[in-house]
């Protein structure tokens, strides 16, 4: 994991791993991100784990926790390439925290939405899924 | 479509038999499709009806966003594909019709019966909103048509 004293700011060609937690959020016949994930209401921002100086084990195991604390089950992440996540205005910011110096945020989506489904739809179709 | 055949030769009553038993038998399988896609709906609210339901503090699915969601689909005309269903963080359900991951339809209904959709076909993408009253607005059918390549 990234030392949490110096944690550098995401570069475009670094990968986000965003956690699914709702059987509605991936496609069991193709196995494809849905929109739903990576919509960001009720937040303008969405919430994702960065691989830099990660293993996938270690990956995993942060969205494995995560699911254990929020109660819920782990149904796998959908990758995606910081570049694909420049759409409009968006920007991705790191946000360590304490259990998580890997964290960062997809930031200034749009309050419309529509403007925010139809990025969603993006995001989506350039995510890569894979299940637990 | 033909229901009935009107005449009174043996040949016109067969056809007349014939023709009513496939339409019985046609529309009892749209019945039990739309059943089997109001089951799902149904289920799936089940996960969805609390706070929080999907691990990132999205807002409950309401009732209301139930029964509009079940209107709709009980509006789609014969022909249509049926959608898979889910769920955005505002508490709104989405109806999906899906060929690929750039080539698909999200509709999304609130609990006042707004609908909001918005498309992606490969490079180009449609968005707009309308109100759900009994039909379903004309552009969401079109779009439907268009994801799933078919001609109703």
């Amino acid at each position: 994991m990234i030392d949490s004293n110096h944690v550098p700011d995401v570069s475009d060609d670094e990968i986000l791993a965003r956690y699914a937690m709702q059987s509605s959020h991936f496609r069991r016949s193709d196995q494809t991100a849905k929109p739903e994930l990576f919509m960001p209401h009720p937040y303008q921002e969405l919430s994702l784990t960065r691989y830099l100086d990660a293993t996938i084990e270690e990956v995993l195991a942060l969205g494995k926790e995560t699911a254990r604390e929020l109660n819920k089950t782990f149904y796998g992440r959908a990758d995606i390439q910081v570049i694909k996540c420049r759409v409009g205005a968006l920007q991705v910011v790191k946000d360590p925290t304490p259990k998580n110096p890997n964290h960062a945020n997809i930031q200034a989506f749009p309050l419309d939405k529509l403007e925010q489904k139809a990025i969603a739809l993006e995001l989506a179709a350039d995510a890569k899924f894979y299940p637990i | 479509m033909i229901t009935a055949i009107r005449g009174n030769t043996e040949t016109a009553r067969y056809i007349d038999a014939a023709t009513q038993n496939q339409t019985d038998y046609f529309d009892q399988s749209v019945t039990l499709g739309k059943r089997s896609a109001y089951n799902d709906l149904y289920t799936f609210w089940e996960e969805c009806k609390s706070p929080n339901w999907d691990g990132y503090n999205a807002f409950a699915v309401q009732e209301a966003t139930l029964y509009k969601a079940y209107l709709f689909i009980h509006a789609l005309p014969l022909g249509y594909p049926l959608p898979s269903v889910g769920a955005e963080p505002d508490g709104h359900l989405t109806l999906e019709w899906y060929r690929n991951p750039r080539w698909i339809l999200s509709v999304s209904i609130s609990p006042e019966g707004i609908l909001y959709y918005a498309a992606l076909f490969g490079t180009r993408d449609v968005q707009g909103s309308a109100r759900f009253w009994v039909e379903i607005p004309q552009p969401i059918l079109e779009l439907i048509k268009e994801v799933k390549g078919i001609a109703v």
